[in-house]
């Protein structure tokens, strides 16, 4: 079967995007999600990391402790993902999560009044500035939220949940459309 | 202001740790239709780095015979009548009152031409010269009511002797409750003012102030220079610059209330209710002590705060008494507010069934539409859905869908979506010596390319969870775990990781929903899986037990193949990215199309598991059951005895009795040659001695009986033995008999070949 050719299907393929003047959900492209993580005693590795991002805005965004996503738009080949994952050793260990983590993007003057139903984050931008990242629970399902705008959010769910908090969050958002 | 918020409709229900409020917002509750988009209520969660509490003060009402009847209403109310609706309350109006807000609310009165009969003050004088017509009755209270649907008369008391006066509208003035129960929910009580006759806030409240008439403060014009002046001083305190507070000017405002307290009232004949609305009264000969009768919202408000039994309703009852005057209270203090203020509607705590399909959250497997476009039967698992069987058309019970699918395994091939269960890359130059840690099994040895079977114990001892974990590099494992316990392993990993052996150079990520992961078993399997992937599978170069990274259809796809399997089939797991899933299951259903190939759900993987004897979740997860598990199946040693003393995770206890298999109970699989469904043995079959204990019961598709596993004493040197298997559940009892629960395959020849 070496002429069969997979296919991706989105985990959000079948949700339509969210698009009102004040409340937009929009799901992002299953690009490249790795997971970094430093070795002990190589925690001080963001500059180094930076390396790996091309530049883009927020493409390097903490998780936890020692800890960071490096995230793009496009997929990358697996041999390149090898390449980059040699290049991060010893400093850091990388792991593939492309597939298992789901961006979603939701924006709009009142984004952060529907994200705020769900969250116990201050959202407020003194408290949760642009580049911001922070790994909480929209409702009962845990996220990692950015902020990527004054009011443009990125949400980083697992894959088996981004069904269910995207209908969470488009009923968030359903009395600001 | 933009960054000001303002709730309408919204109440605050309590001050809790953090200075966190919670407050409903009543969005559309006043609604005849609400829209669809919007909710009834909405739950405020708070968060204050201060707060200004500015709820005013309640009228206190006055406890006198006869104080519910038509006609009387609290002078606040009335004032509310005439003053901002224009309706007068009677014709022959009379005011009770303790305080000189009375005497205000008569020159309203007056004012708007409605006759004012008489004012009975309790104190001996008035704090305001009041130059009215009404008849002044002082040191006087109204001790009862006349009148059938509506009030006619009031009887005062005073002088020793009780007066009947002619009214139709009675108001009670009877002193202000500053508001402070929010202040109180985090365990200050409220204080008694002799000066004010009120209970105030506690004096420490640690990020919460008080203003206006819930301090107690009176004058309309004093309650709103004292809020803006707090309030302002509070976002100064925050570093917030405070624009100039424009002050409101008040007309006619009133003074000081100058009240006296009113304890008790003599002379009560009939009910004196102390809460209309929960229809509280005190009983006539008893007051003031105060015995009554406990309603039933205050019941309710009462179970909603602790919790307990309708009995201790009766407390806060006495305590709204309390509130009303015994000198006793005024001594000893108020009983603590407790959170909430008023009913928190518990906002839909219930399932799926009575809240939709969103709540709680719903967890998909990459496989879910492929399932489900196969007809699959999904069950409940967590938040997982696992597909449970695949029923084909004409097939009308999951048994026979089953004993289709485990037949076809045992003859052809079958594909499981096992995506759910738990996958975790461990990483790091010590990740091996990390593994030989955590699990009871040793694993330092494992060679590259090698999966092997784990054990996990708990900090006791006993079994906490199991899987299979392939070394892909040298120092790079993944690990999986049963689908209930993957969040526990990978917590009980990272403590493991940062707490226990902080030494350890290993690094944990979870990797559960990265790959879809299905399983491919039965004879055919290797047939099947050859077609799609690119490296040889013979079992010489991929021989049971191996695990690699293998390049799928012409180096289009990589994902990893384990050659594991818990059928006792040949049978191997492949684990692709999630986003490729369906289409990797899809192009194996077409491979294996000639070959026999059909899907299989869980149902199918448990009866293959315990016919081969393996361990199943039931077994895990029933203390009774690890150890005895645990040594039938060749674990005793590593369970009970070996490392005892060392620092892996669970070897402090491993020298237990129940560990070690201490108990001579064996497992032993009974085979039922007969499900005798109308049976009416059971009756006197549980009374005999009990000798083991049946844990699990499935249908054994080769042999076309149920067969259920057992713990039997000394199982091992009793098979062939016929026993009697008793259901307290179907009320039934089935002739069984003990045999090796291993039914298929003990000598492990088909996972070889």
């Amino acid at each position: 079967m070496s002429e069969f050719r997979p296919t991706l299907r989105p985990a959000l393929g079948s949700r339509q995007a969210v698009a009102s003047a004040d409340f937009r959900l929009s799901p992002l492209p299953e690009g490249t999600i790795i997971h970094v993580l430093a070795r002990p005693g190589h925690e001080d590795i963001v500059p180094f990391l930076g390396r790996f991002t091309d530049a883009a805005p927020h493409a390097l965004r903490p998780v936890s402790p020692d800890q960071w996503f490096i995230i793009s738009d496009a997929p990358i080949p697996h041999q390149e993902m090898k390449s980059l994952f040699a290049a991060l050793e010893p400093r850091a260990t990388g792991v593939d999560q492309s597939h298992g983590r789901v961006r979603i993007r939701i924006e709009g003057k009142m984004a952060h009044r529907a994200l705020s139903k769900g969250t116990a984050l201050d959202l407020d931008p003194s408290a949760f500035p642009i580049g911001q990242s922070a790994v909480t629970l929209v409702a009962h399902i845990a996220a990692h939220v950015t902020r990527v705008g004054p009011e443009t959010f990125e949400i980083i769910v697992l894959r088996g949940f981004a069904e269910s908090l995207w209908d969470d969050l488009a009923r968030m958002g359903l009395e600001f459309g | 202001m933009p960054n000001v918020r303002v709730l309408v409709r919204t109440t605050a229900f309590g001050w809790y740790d953090g200075n966190v409020f919670g407050a409903v917002e009543r969005v559309q509750k006043h609604v005849r239709e609400p829209a669809s988009h919007l909710p009834i209520e909405r739950l405020w969660r708070i968060v204050a780095g201060k707060a200004l509490l500015a709820t005013g003060a309640e009228e206190r009402p006055l406890v006198f015979g006869g104080n519910d009847r038509p006609g009387v209403m609290m002078a606040g109310a009335m004032r509310a009548y005439l003053n901002r609706y224009g309706v007068a309350p009677g014709r022959a109006t009379a005011i009770f009152t303790t305080n000189d807000s009375g005497y205000t609310l008569a020159q309203e009165l007056e004012a708007a031409g409605v006759d004012v009969v008489a004012i009975v003050d309790s104190r001996p004088a008035a704090g305001v010269d009041y130059r009215g017509k009404a008849r002044l009755v002082r040191e006087a209270v109204v001790c009862g009511t006349k009148g059938g649907k509506a009030i006619s008369a009031i009887e005062v008391h005073h002088g020793g002797r009780t007066e009947p006066i002619a009214v139709d509208a009675l108001a009670m003035a009877g002193g202000f409750d500053p508001i402070i129960h929010l202040a109180c929910h985090r365990g200050g009580k409220p204080v008694w003012s002799a000066e004010k006759a009120a209970f105030l806030a506690p004096g420490s409240l640690k990020g919460l102030e008080v203003a206006g008439g819930a301090a107690a403060t009176t004058g309309l014009a004093a309650c709103l220079g004292e809020g803006a002046a707090r309030a302002e001083a509070i976002v100064r305190e925050l570093g917030l610059p405070c624009p100039p507070v424009a002050v409101v000017k008040v007309e006619s405002d009133e003074g000081i209330h100058s009240p006296a307290p009113l304890w008790s009232i003599p002379g009560i004949k009939d009910k004196a209710f102390v809460d209309f609305q929960n229809d509280v009264h005190s009983r006539i000969s008893a007051w003031p002590s105060g015995r009554l009768q406990p309603c039933r919202a205050c019941q309710a408000l009462h179970h909603q705060r602790h919790g307990d039994g309708p009995g201790q309703a009766f407390e806060r009852q006495c305590d709204r008494v309390d509130r009303q005057g015994t000198r006793r209270l005024a001594r000893r203090g108020r009983d603590d507010d407790l959170p909430p203020f008023l009913h928190a509607g518990i906002l839909r705590c219930a399932d799926r069934r009575t809240c939709g399909p969103s709540f709680p959250a719903v967890r998909k497997s990459p496989l879910h539409d492929w399932a489900k476009k196969h007809g699959a039967v999904f069950v409940e698992t967590g938040l997982w859905y696992r597909s449970s069987w695949f029923p084909l058309s004409g097939e009308r019970t999951w048994r026979e869908s089953v004993e289709r699918e485990v037949l076809n395994v045992r003859k052809n091939a079958g594909l499981c979506d096992v995506s759910m269960l738990g996958k975790i890359e461990i990483a790091g130059s010590d990740a091996a010596e990390f593994l030989n840690r955590v699990y009871c099994n040793a694993f330092l040895k494992l060679p590259v390319g090698k999966a092997r079977y784990g054990l996990m114990l708990r900090e006791d001892g006993f079994i906490y969870d199991d899987g299979t974990t392939s070394r892909l590099e040298e120092n790079r494992f993944f690990m999986t775990t049963t689908t209930a316990y993957a969040a526990g392993v990978m917590n009980h990993l990272e403590f493991c990781a940062q707490v226990l052996w902080p030494e350890l150079d290993v690094r944990l990520a979870s990797i559960t929903d990265h790959w879809a992961q299905m399983a491919i078993a039965g004879p055919k399997s290797r047939m099947i899986l050859q077609k799609i992937v690119d490296e040889d599978i013979s079992d010489a170069a991929f021989p049971f037990l191996a695990a690699k990274e293998v390049s799928l259809f012409g180096g289009a796809l990589h994902g990893c193949l384990f050659r594991i399997s818990f059928s006792g089939e040949l049978a191997y797991e492949l684990a692709v990215p999630a986003g490729y899933g369906e289409s990797i299951a899809d192009a194996l259903l077409e491979a294996g199309k000639d070959h026999g190939i059909m899907p299989y759900g869980v149902e199918t993987l448990s009866v293959l598991r315990i016919e081969k004897g393996h361990v199943t979740h039931n077994e895990i997860n029933a203390p009774s059951c690890r150890p005895i598990w645990a040594r039938e199946n060749g674990f005793g040693r590593q369970t009970g005895f070996r490392r005892q003393g060392d620092a892996s995770a669970g070897g402090a206890d491993r020298a237990r009795p129940a560990a070690a298999g201490g108990r001579r109970a064996a497992r032993s699989a009974t085979v039922v040659p007969q499900r005798l469904t109308h049976s009416r043995q059971g009756g006197g079959s549980h009374a005999r001695k009990r000798r083991g204990l049946c844990h699990l019961e499935r249908l054994f598709a080769d042999v076309g009986s149920t067969i259920a596993l057992a713990l039997v004493r000394n199982g091992r040197n009793r098979h062939g033995e016929e026993v009697l298997v008793w259901s307290g559940l179907h009320g039934e009892s089935t002739p069984a008999r003990l045999c090796n629960p291993v039914f298929f395959d003990p000598q492990n020849e088909r996972l070889h070949v």
